[in-house]
């Protein structure tokens, strides 16, 4: 499932603005066909943008799988690992040599040493924790959509009712002849040349 | 691009296939040898694998009960592809009934010791609990509830055949509140039933997790078997609609499931763990013990941990390979813990009551004989009730949908 506004890969941040030429329009299934047969054809697509994610977008744009699940796994890992020091440390832990790491073996109800039923709740919690906030915040990161970051490129009605795919003039490939014929026969709305950031 | 063009629909009448009526076949008389040769031996253990077999394909029918009363309910696109597979499985309810009737009937003072009067005179408890566990009201209860799945069930099947002669999208509305109305139906009776056959085992135990247990683990099972159905029928060249995005979804539910069901094992484990009464406990010191210990912890190994890591990659949920082999992990594990629900009280009533000499785990012909008989069962009949319908619902109005069901 893509989210086509935030679907391209970032390249390294620059200030300049750039030149892209963009087509708009009216319906879900314009996007798609259009935008598989400028992949089809060469055209170098820069970014589709679309009010909601279109499903199949991703796979018409010809994008990889995302890193971001792996990611996640990581994460998921690291909560896992941190919840299971966090238990073992606090209750049997009797570390002597750094003072601040200092644990305390606890008997508690007449319960063993390393309770894992009683761990059970905590591994679960922390795990979800881990991956879902920090699968987020990577994930804000990465797109830079995070609060008060403003948008690299603005076209008019993509978060309302328009569907757009932006080429890129300067690649390979870029042939405004043919991208306008393209255009045109799936319906375009409108044709611009938009300003924006790569 | 699957969700541009229009799948091909090929309306092939389904029939069942020799293989797996081959397959079927010698898998009843397997079960017939097994189960033969067990009624020759100790009676509580064919009793014991009796139960086993009738509850494991019950369950599978009752999870798919649920699926279709759900999906109809929440008005779910995406599954109408799958539909008639779901509704052919629960077609199974009538077996489930005879096994239960004859377990009943024939079987109950092998398997129940609140059954028996001498027991009960002795002990307070179960002369309390009598008003619910006797041989009467058990029966009548089986009746009640397998009475109960095939009515509202068969309404259901009725409505969404209906659908295939004359097109109106009134039979998906009536399905919306049967669905709802055997949602109500099937929290109360599952519970109740999976009390009155499982935990009335060892009727000193309790636990209030029961019978949502006997849910996660019915659904899971359903969708595997569900899962194996739909992959072999697409290998015959049937379902010719049905994508990998089907599959991601099936492998979702297995997924999520497995987990469920996890969640649910462990919060039943935990509590009695944590409070540690001795009326609780026994249940899993039973387990823990005598060389069932291997078993128990193998349980969430193959019901949940393997599932979990092998379906967690969005790709292994896509790949027809994996799915077969994480819903055949799955369906062996949903054996493998009615097992331990049924033989450690089984085989401890009868050592101490019927002087039998087993003292943990037995594995022979008669377990393999009891599993294998429903399966023949329910392989020979699912596949026979599947040719009865189209296997598309041409006229379902979220067809469409699941047809373009693209993720």
């Amino acid at each position: 499932m893509a989210s086509a506004a935030h679907a391209a890969a970032p390249e390294a941040a620059t200030t300049e603005l750039r030149e892209f030429f963009v087509g708009t329009f009216a319906e879900e299934h314009q996007i798609l066909e259009v935008t598989n047969e400028a992949r089809e054809s060469g055209l170098p697509i820069h970014d589709c943008f679309t009010p909601y994610p279109v499903h199949g977008l991703d796979a018409a744009m010809g994008l990889k799988r995302s890193w971001i699940p792996y990611a996640s796994f990581a994460f998921g890992c690291f909560g896992f690992f941190l919840a299971f020091s966090l238990q073992t440390h606090t209750q049997f832990v009797d570390f002597d040599m750094v003072q601040l790491w200092k644990g305390w073996p606890i008997i508690i109800g007449g319960k063993p040493f390393l309770p894992w039923p009683a761990f059970v709740p905590v591994f679960f919690e922390l795990t979800v924790f881990c991956t879902g906030h920090l699968t987020v915040l990577t994930y804000l990161i990465y797109r830079r959509i995070l609060p008060g970051v403003k948008p690299k490129i603005h076209i008019d009605g993509v978060t309302d009712d328009r569907f757009a795919l932006a080429l890129d003039p300067t690649a390979a490939g870029f042939d405004e002849e043919k991208a306008r014929a393209l255009f045109a026969k799936y319906g375009v709305v409108d044709v611009l040349t938009v300003e924006g950031k790569a | 691009m699957a969700h541009h063009a229009h799948a091909p629909v090929d309306d092939r009448p389904f029939e069942a296939s020799k293989k797996v009526q081959q397959l079927a076949i010698g898998l009843l008389v397997l079960g017939v040898a097994g189960l033969g040769f067990a009624f020759t031996g100790d009676a509580w253990r064919a009793w014991s694998n009796v139960l086993i077999g009738g509850y494991y394909f019950t369950g599978v029918a009752l999870g798919a009960s649920f699926i279709f009363a759900v999906f109809s309910m929440v008005n779910a696109g995406w599954w109408v592809v799958i539909k008639r597979p779901v509704e052919a499985f629960t077609t199974y309810f009538p077996v489930g009934m005879v096994a239960f009737l004859l377990i009943g009937l024939f079987g109950m003072h092998h398997l129940y010791e609140w059954s028996i009067p001498e027991i009960v005179q002795h002990d307070h408890l179960l002369q309390r609990k009598a008003g619910l566990l006797n041989e009467t009201g058990w029966l009548i209860r089986v009746v009640v509830y397998f009475g109960l799945w095939m009515t509202t069930t068969f309404f259901m099947r009725k409505n969404s055949r209906a659908q295939d002669a004359d097109g109106s999208a009134v039979h998906t509305a009536k399905n919306v509140r049967l669905g709802a109305i055997h949602l109500v139906v099937f929290a109360l009776t599952i519970t109740f039933a999976g009390l009155d056959w499982m935990s009335s085992l060892e009727p000193h135990w309790f636990s209030t997790m029961f019978g949502v247990y006997q849910f996660a683990g019915a659904f899971v099972a359903a969708f595997a078997w569900l899962t194996l159905f739909v992959l072999g029928m697409k290998k015959a060249g049937y379902l010719g609609w049905v994508n990998e995005n089907h599959y991601h979804d099936l492998g979702k539910l297995m997924f999520a499931f497995a987990t469920f069901w996890a969640y649910i094992w462990i919060s039943q484990y935990l509590l009695i763990w944590y409070s540690n009464m001795p009326e609780e406990t026994i249940y899993y010191v039973a387990r823990q013990s005598n060389g069932w210990e291997v078993l128990w912890g193998l349980n969430p190994l193959v019901r949940w941990f393997l599932p979990f890591l092998i379906l967690l990659p969005r790709e292994n949920k896509r790949r027809p390979k994996i799915l077969a082999l994480v819903a055949g992990i799955i369906a062996f594990g949903h054996w493998l813990d009615i097992y331990l629900q049924v033989m450690p009280a089984t085989s401890h009533f009868a050592a101490h009551h019927a002087g039998a000499d087993v003292h943990g785990p037995v594995f022979g012909l008669q377990e393999l004989g009891g599993l294998a008989f429903f399966a023949g069962i329910f392989l020979l009949l699912v596949p026979k009730m599947m040719e009865k319908a189209p296997l598309l619902a041409a006229n379902d109005p979220y067809l469409d949908e699941a047809l373009h069901h693209d993720q």
